[in-house]
Parts: C-alpha cells; sequence; structure tokens
C-alpha cells in the first residue's frame, strides 16, 4: 500500500501539485487521471523523492529512503526514452538489477517475458516508443516490486501490446500487488482501473471505486424532434418529473425512460428522429469533473 | 553504498566511450613522449620527471578524467538520472560512486601513461627512474582532483562539454590572462589552482599541491550540495 499524505510543490508562483493526499491500496490497479499539465508526472516524481517538495510517502508505512532494497518495493517507470543510447537493452537491464542484485537470468526472464529478446543485445538509440515503453517497463518489474508506479506506459504501444499490457497489469495487482497507472487513455483506463486518483490543477478531486466515480455522470437520453414539436415534447417531459436541458438543437432528457419519451412522443403524434441512450462513463464523469480546470478552451475550434 | 558501486560500474562499463577517452588520453600522452625522446638533441639527459611534466599535460588528463563527466553527464543527458535515483534515494551515495568509480578508470590509466613513457624514456638518453613511484603516486592525485573539478562542474552545468572543457579553458585561458596581467602581484599565483597543480604534479612541491587540493574539496562540495537537492 502506498499513503501520499499532504503532496506539495511549487514552480516560482505556480502551484504544480497543491496538498494531495490519497492512498494506493494493495490488490487492485489504480488509475492516475487528470488533464494535461495537472501535477500527474510531477506527483509521482514527489513519490519517489526525485522532485523536492512538500509531504510524505510511504511504502507499506516506510519512506523510500528508509527502505533495504528499494527496488524489491518500488518499480517505476516515468519515460519510455530514459536509457543511455548506445547502451544495449540487456545491459540497461543489468544496470538496474544491480541495487536488488538480480540475476542474469532474471534480466532474461524479463526480456522474454516484454518481447524484447530480438532487440536485447540493439541500442535502444533507434528503438520505437512502444519499444521504449517495453524497456522501461521491463526495467519496473525486474526486482518484482511490490509496487509499480508507471506513468503512461501505453502510449505507443500497439493493440495487442496494450490488451497485453492490461492484462499483465491486473494479474500483477491480482497478486497483492499495488499497481499506480497514469494515463491519458479513459477507454484503456476504464477497462484496467479499479480505483481511480483524479486530479486536476494540482488539486485531488477524486480517490473512490471506479464504479463511485463512473456514477458521479449522469445517464440520460438524447432527444432529437422536428423543430415545431420540441416545446410540446419538453413540456409533457417536464409534467412527467423529467429533467430536460436543450442540446445544440436537441434536448438531454433524465429521469425518464428511453421507451417512455417514445411513447409520449406517439402520443403527442411528435415524429422522432434520434432516440440516443447515453451511458453513464468514466469520460463523461472525467470531463464533468475536471470542467474548467484544463489549460485549454474546448468547444470548436474558434 | 556497494550496490550503488557496482551499479555504477556497470554503467560505466556497459559504454565504449568509457574506455576510448582515457585509452585516447594514454596515446596521446606516448605519442608525445616518444616525439620528445626521439627529437631529444644527442648527449642530452631527460630527466624521467621532467618528461613526465611535459608529456603528461592537462591535455591528457582531459581526455582521462572525461570518464567524470559521463557519469553525471549522461544520467541528466538521457534522463536515466530519474532510474539511479528512483533505486538509490541516499543521493550522497550516487554522488561518491560517481566519483569512485571513474576515479579507477583514471588511476588505470595514468598508470599506464606514466608505465609507457617510463619504457619510451628508455629510447633515449634519460635517467631519473627512481622518481617513478612518486611520480606515479602524484600524476594520479593530480588526475583524480581533476576529475572531480570535472564532475563537479558537470553537475552545476548539467552539461557535460561544459565539465569536460570548463576546467581547460579556465586553466589555459583564465588563469594564463591572470598570471600574466597580474603579475607584479605574485602571491595572486596562490590563487590560481591549476597552475599550482600542475607544478605539484610536475615537482612535488607541497603548497601548490595544496592549493589544487583545496579547490578540489571546495568545487567538489559545491557540486554535492546541488546534487543532492536539486530536483531530478
Amino acid at each position: 500500500m502506498i499513503e501520499c499524505t499532504g503532496l506539495g510543490k511549487s514552480y516560482g508562483t505556480t502551484r504544480a501539485v497543491d496538498n494531495m493526499s490519497f492512498i494506493i491500496p494493495d490488490g487492485l490497479v489504480t488509475g492516475f487521471l487528470g488533464p494535461n499539465g495537472s501535477g500527474k508526472s510531477t506527483s509521482m516524481r514527489l513519490m519517489l523523492g526525485l522532485d523536492f517538495g512538500e509531504g510524505t510517502t510511504l511504502f507499506d508505512g516506510r519512506k523510500l529512503a528508509d527502505l533495504e532494497s528499494t527496488t524489491k518495493i518500488v518499480g517505476a517507470h516515468l519515460d519510455a526514452k530514459n536509457f543511455h543510447p548506445t547502451r544495449t537493452a540487456r545491459d540497461h537491464l543489468r544496470m538496474l538489477g544491480q541495487e536488488a542484485q538480480v540475476s542474469n537470468a532474471r534480466v532474461d526472464e524479463v526480456i522474454d517475458l516484454l518481447g524484447l529478446a530480438s532487440v536485447a543485445n540493439k541500442a535502444p538509440g533507434g528503438f520505437s516508443l512502444g519499444m521504449g515503453q517495453r524497456l522501461g517497463l521491463a526495467g519496473a518489474i525486474l526486482a518484482s516490486p511490490k509496487t509499480l508506479l508507471l506513468d503512461e506506459p501505453a502510449n505507443g504501444l500497439d493493440p495487442q501490446s496494450i490488451h497485453w499490457l492490461r492484462d499483465f497489469l491486473r494479474d500483477y495487482a491480482a497478486e497483492g500487488n499495488s499497481v499506480f497507472v497514469s494515463s491519458h487513455l479513459l477507454s484503456e483506463m476504464e477497462l484496467l482501473a479499479d480505483h481511480l486518483v483524479v486530479i486536476a490543477k494540482g488539486r485531488l478531486m477524486a480517490d473512490e471505486s471506479m464504479d463511485e466515480f463512473v456514477a458521479r455522470s449522469k445517464a440520460d437520453v438524447l432527444v432529437r424532434t422536428v423543430p415545431e414539436f420540441d416545446a410540446m415534447l419538453s413540456a409533457a417531459l417536464r409534467e412527467r418529473g423529467a429533467e430536460v436541458l436543450d442540446e445544440d438543437g436537441a434536448f438531454a432528457v433524465s429521469g425518464v425512460e428511453a421507451a417512455q419519451i417514445g411513447m409520449m412522443a406517439h402520443e403527442l403524434g411528435a415524429p422522432v428522429l434520434e432516440l440516443t441512450v447515453r451511458q453513464a462513463s468514466l469520460e463523461q464523469a472525467f470531463l464533468e469533473i475536471t470542467e474548467g480546470q484544463q489549460g485549454f478552451r474546448t468547444g470548436g475550434s474558434k | 553504498m556497494k550496490r550503488a558501486i557496482a551499479y555504477e560500474r556497470v554503467r560505466a562499463f556497459t559504454i565504449r566511450s568509457t574506455f576510448v577517452f582515457p585509452l585516447a588520453g594514454v596515446a596521446f600522452t606516448w605519442a608525445i613522449a616518444l616525439f620528445l625522446i626521439l627529437t631529444a638533441p644527442a648527449g642530452s639527459d631527460i630527466g624521467l620527471a621532467g618528461l613526465v611534466g611535459q608529456v603528461y599535460s592537462p591535455i591528457s588528463a582531459l581526455f582521462v578524467t572525461i570518464p567524470f563527466a559521463q557519469a553525471f553527464g549522461h544520467d541528466y543527458r538521457d534522463g536515466t538520472i530519474r532510474l539511479t535515483l528512483g533505486e538509490f534515494p541516499n543521493r550522497t551515495q550516487v554522488y561518491l560512486a560517481k566519483l569512485i568509480v571513474p576515479a579507477v578508470v583514471a588511476v588505470c590509466a595514468v598508470i599506464i601513461a606514466v608505465l609507457g613513457v617510463a619504457v619510451i624514456a628508455t629510447l633515449g638518453p634519460s635517467s631519473g627512474f627512481d622518481a617513478l613511484p612518486a611520480l606515479l603516486l602524484r600524476e594520479s592525485l593530480f588526475t583524480v582532483m581533476w576529475g572531480v573539478m570535472v564532475a563537479a562542474i558537470t553537475v552545476l552545468t548539467r552539461s557535460m562539454p561544459a565539465g569536460v572543457t570548463g576546467l581547460l579553458i579556465w586553466w589555459l585561458l583564465v588563469e594564463q590572462l591572470i598570471g600574466s596581467l597580474l603579475s607584479k602581484f605574485p602571491f595572486v599565483f596562490n590563487l590560481l589552482p591549476l597552475n599550482n597543480g600542475v607544478l605539484w604534479a610536475q615537482s612535488g612541491a607541497v603548497q601548490p599541491g595544496l592549493i589544487m587540493l583545496l579547490a578540489t574539496v571546495v568545487l567538489g562540495v559545491v557540486g554535492y550540495v546541488r546534487f543532492t537537492r536539486r530536483d531530478a
């Protein structure tokens, strides 16, 4: 279990991470979500003691500096390009294995596991982003750590590799380890994570299970009819207790089933051009909770 | 500490340039020595101490100490400093390991270079071979001190080229300029650590050696403080 308390970091007058506290439980994959520039990478560096700031991070109740062997407790992969361009992949892993005195046999095992056998003796300077990710991940799991901290590990991976990564991380967590993964691929995160830590502008927005987080977003029905019937149908829906919101020539209805809406439209003689049930989703919940928290404008190109 | 040294050893020894540059320094030293011996006037006696002092110049030290700059510069350039410090949160251990491993490489290179010069010296009119052990010790210490300063400059600038060339530029330009402009004030010479270091390596005089040692300690400590208190 990882316990972060009061993590904070400022760059000049900019508060990059602001008093964040959360727990990453064992046995689960915890997703770390936030818009670009929200402080995810800074938080991870603070957790690993790479950056100086406020707060403490305890790994199974102990600070990183107090651990006998850090790599048996924490394996981190923060960047797909963190390697010397001419040191072979095998030598890179041999180097990383020195802290935990990992055997060469284990290095070879991890090389095979990550599908790096064909490039193990090649210089990684020419590796693709995907191969770099595999090498970084290989370094992180080399000493079979209790905890994995991965920053955008799926970036640059092909669909098969993403599928493999998902299965691997879920199995790794199922063995009682904690896995903390940041990603901006929400669809992937929805399939991968059991628990979520969501941040925006350096502040903690949510620390809860995936189900709880997704439940924040409302399921609704998008209804589009011909304009002459808009007012009549929306009034009828409101009379039934539905919440009706205008949405770009249609209206979003919540509180009433799609079938009921269809029946009401039929009774009113209103032709229905579209009736779409929109499920609650991670993306919807994420967009709602981080609305206005990103550093760019949404809603068009102008 | 042993694991940090093992990590640094594998880091350094799995890059070809860790050996190429010091060997280039050795080859350069031998080439100059060979040239001096072969062009020495007949009947002259080139003492070994004088020969080593002439050929194992800071130019050789520049090549031999490149691994000191690489120890920090590669990590900063490639981002592997995060991997290193992620594995070894005790930055003092990392800093020391990054000085110890290149120091071993440098001392080996100095021993090979100076022994080679001694062999080359036997080809011509030379004497003073009994000074060899003291020469080996002084040139080794001189190189290690030079290397520590190279490492410190690399840490301060996060730039390997600055670390490698900074000291040489300081010695060749700044110290020579100060020395010639302020020649009326002899005490100024005491403030020029590299000139004093070279003098000590060649002559064995104690005071110049201490001046270089002092500069090494000061720069080394400044580098250490920066290394241990900076975001990776």
